[in-house]
């Protein structure tokens, strides 16, 4: 397996940490209700299909990614910086 | 028998093998199988479960039956197939799997004993009583059926690994891959092409094809000078495409040196290519098949594309009197061929009754082999036709079953491969691999001219989504006829017909099968062992598959393949290995002192991949305890040094450093002095403990934080995903310096002393409180001091770059013996913490919460903090949770042990009764007796009570008392001195 | 008054030298991690070029020349060979990395195929040309890579694994020159 790192390009999977869903980047606020902070962390969705997870580049820029890939192909259809996607929380 | 005038293999050098021991003559080039057929040699094998005497069936890696073991040096290597091992001078090869010997092997009973011994008799047979299975069945079964043996010496053998990339990959060197190469390369793409053979030319090796009017292996060599001349393609032969993986990858084994006899110990035995390529091509061939009829087995029973192969190329004939039977017109090639060459052949079997065959042999059409003869070599087939039956002697027969596209690989991405009537056999699907194009036979194209057209289709279709132009479309001529055929699977009749050769399986088990209910494909082949052994059944398979559909009323469409996975043919785990050996495995870090406590006989113990010392002898001393007692004893007395370089150690910069300090510790950083320093509390966003450590505050905006040594890396991996995910907003850089500073520990009540010995400036008292920090110089050079203590002693770290660590090594280690002190390792480190009850991933081993190390009041309820929400979870706070207790023996003779359980002293030790376990244990010189620290249901209330600590694994148990787990100075007035 | 001595750290380790292959420690002198904080990117460059004559390198790049120059490390750029100007540590988390890091320099003819042994990147020079920089593994390390010539890289890893990098480099020049003479 290779991701399309967007800094430094096709790299082998060696490089990467696996995080999981990128889920975790929508973190509740403190006041929000637990349940809301137990679905946010306990609870994924077992997709067949598309699927967007957090990478690591650490033997690589150490940049954190989203990657969207496809579970049933093996495709990946996009990787993009934490930093720039739209999920991330400010 | 080798024929002068016949076959292109040179014949300058003549060479000598063996053969179970015989000596052989043969030419190099000369595979085993073709070198033995030379020889007039056709048994070579015992089959695995009959022990039926097999000889050589095919040309190629997908041999099934020619299983030898090659000795190289002192070890054996089982299972090579003698159609792909080339010889050299002195090569030692051997049968396998027969006992006295291949000629009379005892265990050919089994064969008389067949009736009894058909698929699933094992199952059925030795289920009772069960505790036989492991002790009597496996090993006498195992030992009557089976391949060669595994050589149980340590494999030395040299390998290697590689990674590449290019624009294409082209699998296989035959018609289709030569010219798809000259084609891709020609108009500038970067290629690799890879063909498992010695030498490339796929099928062309073994034809007599007329190429642009020529011969065609001129043609191959016309398209070999010119890719060698061209600096943009890599040619890797003897080399196997053995997997396909995601994106593009692909694994590729080179034997390098299978083929000579090397004295040299350094030469590369085999090596592991991964090849990165986003376009392939697939020109893998294909691969001819059996055709199930009574006693198909005999040695001399042979492929006829293999017959053929083995005259055209390495001019043998392998028989005197050779047979053809057939269901296609390819069958005519190789009649034709040994009639040229002027082998006699004794009969042209074909089982259309329209076969257009035309020759001047004696020609059976609308005929069928259904059983032959001879014992340990063929002697005759038995055919039937309209006028009835014929006995043929005859010393070989060749079968053309048809062929069988090889598009293995096309599925090991998990696509399923389609069937096709019209040349009876599985061709891939249309873009089963992403980027990958299937060409030639691979493809179902079995002409020489239909693979030169399909190779020109895919690369000019290639060329054109690159933007780029194919430079001639002008294609070689090759003279060759249409294939037609006819599909024939199975000859009625009631003599055992095999299918897979290897795992002796015939046309009966598969109906056995299908009787018993396994009848899915998947479930046959389990059933059955078809397919399941070293061949995979390349040439089986889609027979009893065939069968299988017959059998169960489907058809072969509907019943479909089994699932290929890779390896294509097998593979040495020492070249997919090689990067793993010596330091390949683990790299090794080091610090400054390593070579210095080395010098000192210091045991190394590793802590991650760091190598840290664990206490340093002294003469006199029997055992690493007594050293341990008298560094520590000598640290609380005097003063110890110890290397702490390997903690973790990140600086952070800018205005909001503090800030961001907050949100991943749970207590406040933003808070602290310009100065000094903080222990801090880090938390998993799920509240439990993930790593802990002292940060300093070096200025107004930077900060110097640690981590314990082995959560370095992943303390790192969080620091970067919470700024990046959570709080890119804030004003902060961050950077690892654990490696600019080596750092050393200065403890004891004299610590101060040696201190202010090695300091340029003396060291002002006041200034330097408890969890001071500062900079200051060491003999001229600049470093860092911290006022902290992991020993509970009056303590300092100091932190030097790391160019002067082992310098001010030994400087602190004269000057502490000077003070009646002297250096300490990781043992006696590890009883001091614990006689202070500090922490370490023993004790937040993931499972502990801040509650459960009696670190609550460090969650601040003034801000947000990873960990913050989930850590007041309810059950987090449960005070029936095991909390962190001390635990004490009574006297020193009685050790505890890590890991041992808790329960109550009255209480059974069970399950249920379990109140907890212990995580750390010491002895302490200073309490004289054991001492541990343990997690506790209720822990803190408990101190006080006794309790039973149950070590399962020694079946013993010890009764302890519960205490503080604060030992030491529990005031803390030492560390503050 | 007693002193401090200095220890490289492939001391003892480099060099290295097998048919035309050579691996050498370099010695840099200064090495400093410059990240500029948000929004000072333009500046760093502009007092970089004032001060040392390079511009911060682009992702995956390096600038200067063989005296001093900056390397792209990720998430920071590494200034080699001469201090940083105290001027820039407004603009700039600047640390100084000058022990921590040991620095190889790999040269020959065979020098690509020494790396694409142990790197999984493509370092043919059609692909990575001199000037250009990666971050990658080698073997198990995780290193800096900069092309520092046609036939010559050089490469940064941790100090402390410098035993393991020079270990894992001299086998796989050793086994380079061996398979070249294998081949022949």
């Amino acid at each position: 397996m290779r991701i399309l790192c967007p800094n430094c390009g096709d790299r082998d999977i060696r490089e990467f940490y696996y995080r999981g869903s990128a889920q975790d980047l929508h973190r509740p606020n403190l006041e929000d209700r637990l349940s809301d902070w137990h679905a946010f962390l306990h609870l994924r969705d077992n997709t067949a299909g598309e699927i967007r997870d957090l990478w690591y580049h650490e033997k690589g820029c150490n940049s954190w990614l989203v990657v969207t890939r496809n579970t049933m192909t093996h495709e990946i259809i996009k990787t993009e910086l934490v930093k720039n996607t739209d999920e991330r929380r400010a | 028998m080798r024929i002068a005038s016949q076959g292109i293999l040179n014949r300058d050098k003549e060479i000598t093998f063996y053969f179970d021991s015989k000596p052989y003559k043969g030419f190099i080039g000369d595979t085993v199988a073709s070198a033995l057929l030379a020889n007039d040699v056709h048994l070579v094998g015992r089959s695995f479960k009959y022990h039926r005497p097999r000889g050589v069936l095919g040309i190629g890696s997908e041999e099934p039956n020619a299983l030898i073991s090659v000795h190289k040096g002192g070890r054996v290597e089982p299972n090579v197939r003698a159609t792909v091992q080339e010889i050299s001078q002195g090569l030692i090869v051997a049968s396998q799997n027969s006992w006295p010997n291949l000629k009379f092997d005892a265990l050919a009973i089994n064969d008389i004993a067949a009736p009894f011994l058909s698929a699933g008799f094992y199952y059925k047979t030795f289920m009772w009583p069960p505790r036989f299975w492991e002790a009597l069945y496996e090993p006498i079964i195992r030992r009557a059926a089976g391949l060669g043996r595994l050589d149980p010496k340590t494999d030395d053998d040299n390998y290697d690994q590689n990674f590449l990339f290019c624009d294409l990959l082209i699998i296989g060197g035959g018609p289709s891959g030569l010219l798809s190469a000259l084609l891709t390369a020609r108009a500038g793409l970067d290629v690799i092409l890879v063909d498992e053979n010695a030498n490339l030319g796929g099928q062309l090796r073994f034809e007599n094809t007329i190429i642009d009017g020529d011969h065609c292996k001129n043609w191959v060599d016309r398209c070999l000078v010119e890719l060698q001349s061209l600096d943009n393609v890599r040619m890797i032969s003897r080399a196997t495409v053995f997997g396909i993986y995601d994106q593009g990858t692909f694994g590729v084994i080179e034997r390098l040196s299978h083929h000579v006899q090397h004295t040299d110990n350094d030469a590369v035995v085999d090596r592991f290519h991964r090849v990165v390529a986003s376009a392939s091509i697939l020109a893998s061939g294909s691969i001819e098949r059996h055709i199930a009829f009574g006693n198909n087995d005999r040695p001399g029973i042979m492929m006829a594309g293999a017959v053929r192969g083995y005259l055209n190329h390495y001019g043998v004939s392998t028989g005197r009197s050779v047979s053809i039977f057939g269901n296609n017109d390819d069958a005519f090639n190789t009649a034709h061929d040994l009639k040229d060459a002027g082998v006699e052949i004794a009969a042209y079997v074909d089982s259309r009754s329209d076969a257009g065959i035309q020759g001047d042999f004696p020609i059976f059409r609308g005929a069928e082999v259904y059983d032959t003869g001879g014992r340990l070599a063929l002697e005759h087939i038995c055919i039937r036709d309209e006028k009835g039956e014929h006995k043929i002697q005859t010393d070989c027969l060749g079968v053309a079953g048809g062929w069988n596209p090889s598009i293995h690989l096309s599925c090991h991405t998990n696509s399923k491969p389609e069937w096709n009537n019209e040349i009876s056999a599985f061709i891939s699907r249309e873009n089963s691999v992403p980027g990958m194009k299937v060409v030639g036979s691979a493809n179902g194209h079995f002409t020489t001219s239909a693979c030169f057209k399909s190779a020109l289709e895919v690369v000019t279709e290639l060329l054109n989504s690159k933007g780029m132009k194919i430079k001639s479309k002008s294609l070689p001529k090759a003279s060759d006829a249409e294939y037609n055929i006819s599909p024939l699977w199975a000859v009625e009749g009631h003599k055992r017909a095999w299918l897979d050769f290897q795992n002796d399986v015939t046309t009966k088990d598969i109906v056995q099968s299908v009787n018993e209910n396994f009848s899915t494909v998947e479930h046959m082949k389990r059933y059955t062992t078809q397919g399941m052994a070293t061949d995979q059944g390349k040439g089986s398979n889609v027979i009893s598959i065939a069968l299988l559909a017959d059998a169960s009323g489907e058809s072969i469409e509907s019943t479909g393949t089994t699932t290929f996975r890779p390896p294509y043919t097998p593979i040495s785990i020492g070249a997919i290995g090689s990067s793993g050996r010596d330091k390949g495995f683990a790299p090794e870090r080091f610090t400054t002192t390593h070579s210095t406590s080395i010098a000192l006989a210091a045991p190394m113990i590793e802590a991650g991949l760091w190598y840290r010392p664990s206490y340093y002898p002294k003469i006199g001393e029997n055992d690493w305890l007594q050293s341990c007692n008298r560094e520590v004893l000598s640290v609380r007395k005097n003063v110890g040094i110890c290397d702490v370089s390997t903690l973790g150690k990140i600086e952070l910069q800018g205005l909001d450093a503090g800030k961001f300090l907050d949100f991943v510790y749970t207590n406040s950083f933003s808070s602290l002095a310009v100065g000094r320093v903080r222990y801090g509390l880090m938390l998993r966003e799920d509240g439990f403990v993930m790593d802990d450590g002292t940060s300093a505050r070096l200025s107004e905006n930077s900060y110097l934080m640690t981590t314990t040594t082995a959560a370095a890396g992943s303390v790192m991996r969080h620091l970067d995903f919470v700024h990046q995910a959570y709080r890119p907003d804030l004003d902060v850089r961050f950077v690892s310096v654990t490696e600019q500073w080596a750092q050393f520990a200065v403890s004891g009540p004299r610590s101060r002393d040696v201190i202010t010995s090695i300091l340029d400036e003396p060291l002002n008292k006041k200034a330097w409180p408890f969890m001071a920090c500062g900079e200051i110089k060491v003999m001229g050079v600049k470093a860092r001091l911290f006022r902290i203590s992991f020993s509970g002693e009056l303590g300092f770290e100091l932190a030097i770059p790391s160019r002067y660590g082992a310098s001010l090594f030994n400087v602190l280690k004269l000057v502490a013996e000077q003070h009646g002190g002297g250096i300490y390792g990781m043992e006696a480190m590890n009883v001091m913490r614990l006689e202070k009850g500090f922490i370490t991933h023993a004790e937040i081993d993931g499972r502990a919460t801040a509650y459960d190390v009696g670190m609550q009041r460090m969650l601040s309820q003034k801000k947000d903090f990873i960990g913050n929400k989930m850590a007041q979870r309810p059950g987090l706070l449960d005070p029936n949770r095991e909390r962190l207790v001390g635990l004490k023996t009574k006297g020193s003779i009685s050790r505890l042990k890590a890991g041992s359980q808790l329960f109550n002293v009255n209480d059974e030790p069970l399950a249920d009764n379990n109140q907890g376990f212990i995580s750390s244990v010491a002895f302490s010189p200073i309490e004289n007796c054991h001492i541990g620290l343990a997690f506790l249901k209720r822990g803190p209330e408990r101190w006080g009570e006794h309790i039973n600590a149950v070590n399962f694994m020694a079946d013993n148990q010890l009764e302890c008392e519960v205490c503080n787990p604060v030992f030491y100075d529990p005031d803390g007035k030492k560390m503050h001195a | 008054m007693r002193s401090l001595s200095a220890l490289r750290p492939a001391a003892g380790l480099c060099p290295v030298k097998f048919d035309g292959l050579e691996l050498v420690e370099l010695d840099l002198s200064y090495l400093f991690s410059i990240s500029p904080f948000p929004g000072f990117e333009k500046k760093c460059s502009a007092i970089l070029k004032e001060n040392h004559g390079l511009y911060l390198p682009k992702v995956c790049r390096a600038t200067g020349n063989s005296r001093v120059r900056a390397i792209w490390f990720g998430s920071f750029t590494l200034l080699v060979g001469e201090k940083p100007d105290l001027a820039i540590t407004d603009l700039a988390a600047v640390t100084d990395q000058s022990d921590a890091w040991c620095t190889l320099r790999l040269r020959g003819k065979c020098v690509e195929e020494v790396l694409q042994r142990l790197c999984p990147i493509d370092v043919r020079l059609s692909k990575f040309k001199t000037g250009y920089v990666a971050r990658t593994m080698l073997g198990l390390l995780h290193v800096t890579i900069h092309r520092s010539g046609k036939e010559q890289f050089d490469i940064y890893s941790y100090r402390s694994m410098s035993q393991t990098l020079v270990s894992e480099i001299t086998y796989s020049m050793k086994k380079t020159v061996n398979i070249v003479k294998q081949n022949f």
